[in-house]
């Protein structure tokens, strides 16, 4: 993988506020790169398309909701390995089971702040840097 | 402003109990669902047996009691204010929305400022501080200007930290958004059931007069009002062919 900083991030949200929340919040942490997508369809279309290194999806959408998309991306050699962090108003535990089995890398619960969003991106590229110089 | 973040130590450990575990057995990535025990499904079986004879039986007299007050008004009533009800909780949704859109353009601008006045500063800063060694140091002036600099910097710093406040807190459109649409599909299916009900209790007389295209239940799409206005109209079709 790139330097962080470079790193692609896909946001998937089918609310656009919600998009450009998490946007803006990546820009401030500085991760400048990254497009959106508003369900798990058009997500899926753009992983297919372009080179990304991560995706930050919310769970509740039509068409295609954040599991299905999560399996799909879990599903496909040429993306699985792409971490996919859970960002999502659904608190139910079931639901976080479900994630952490399905392949997520991390799950954020709404509303959060900067300093939680900062702490789990922190957390995942850390990981996979370390899975890469292993 | 602080709000309580609901990411609880709780939650992290059991995402991250389950994710190692995960990872460690290296099992496909799928959900697993836990298979009922036989002894809950049999008791779960007489139940929903239970129930359902008491739907039925309710479902009965209510359609007894339908016809004998004439197909209420009431019912007429009720299958009309939901498609109101929908269009007012969309008018909600749309106002919120626009009016996070319009906060978030405006913190969007003013970050702009803060890029550009914080470079300019910091452009003034160093060309005082080059100026003063060699030329102009015994002014006073010199020192005075970058003690003032120095506090704008770190206003700044505090007020781009206030505008991320300001911008989070703007979710709150997808979290109570979320809980609309909620209420709208349930209000939509509570409509088409009501539909149903009405066309059930309809005489066998009318009933060719209703158009079965009708039953397929109303279009759920909070952004889509020209579909709530079909739908409105189609049900105010049915009523008024099944004389309401």
């Amino acid at each position: 993988m790139s330097q962080p900083a470079d790193l692609k991030f896909l946001i998937v949200d089918d609310f656009s506020t919600m998009r450009r929340i998490v946007r803006n919040l990546l820009k401030e942490i500085g991760y400048a790169n990254a497009d959106e997508a508003e369900d798990g369809v058009a997500a899926l279309a753009k992983l297919k398309g372009g080179s990304f290194d991560f995706v930050v999806s919310d769970i509740n959408m039509p068409n295609m909701n954040g599991f299905e998309l999560l399996a799909q991306i879990k599903a496909d050699p040429t993306l699985k390995h792409i971490p996919v962090l859970m960002v999502t108003a659904e608190a139910k535990k079931e639901d976080i089971v479900t994630a952490a089995q399905a392949g997520a890398s991390g799950y954020i619960v709404k509303p959060f702040t900067k300093a939680t969003l900062e702490e789990k991106l922190q957390k995942i590229v850390q990981r996979i840097q370390t899975a890469q110089a292993a | 402003m602080q709000f309580e973040s609901p990411n609880t130590e709780d939650l992290d450990a059991l995402f991250e109990s389950v994710a190692s575990a995960q990872t460690a057995t290296t099992k496909p990535p799928i959900a697993t669902v836990s298979p009922i025990r036989p002894s809950e499904a049999g008791g779960a079986n007489v139940e929903a047996f239970d129930v359902f004879q008491r739907i039925g039986s309710i479902t009965r007299k209510l359609h007894d009691a339908l016809h004998e007050l004439g197909y209420d008004k009431q019912i007429s009533n009720a299958v009309n204010s939901l498609p109101d009800a929908r269009t007012r909780l969309d008018y909600i949704a749309r106002l919120t929305g626009d009016a996070a859109d319009k906060v978030l353009n405006t913190v969007d601008l003013l970050q702009q400022d803060h890029e550009q006045m914080a470079i300019v500063a910091e452009r003034l800063k160093s060309a005082i501080t080059s100026a003063s060694s060699t030329t102009c140091s015994e002014s006073g002036l010199s020192s005075e200007m970058l003690v003032f600099l120095d506090q704008h910097a770190e206003m700044g710093a505090r007020q781009r930290a206030h505008l991320t406040e300001i911008m989070l807190a703007q979710d709150f459109h997808d979290l109570t958004g979320q809980v609309i649409r909620k209420i709208v599909v349930v209000a939509a299916t509570l409509e088409e059931q009501l539909v149903k009900l009405l066309l059930d209790a309809t005489p066998p007389d009318r009933r060719d007069r209703v158009e079965t295209t009708w039953l397929n239940g109303p279009v759920v799409d909070t952004k889509g009002r020209s579909d709530v206005v079909t739908n409105q109209a189609q049900v105010d079709d049915l009523l008024e062919s099944l004389g309401f």
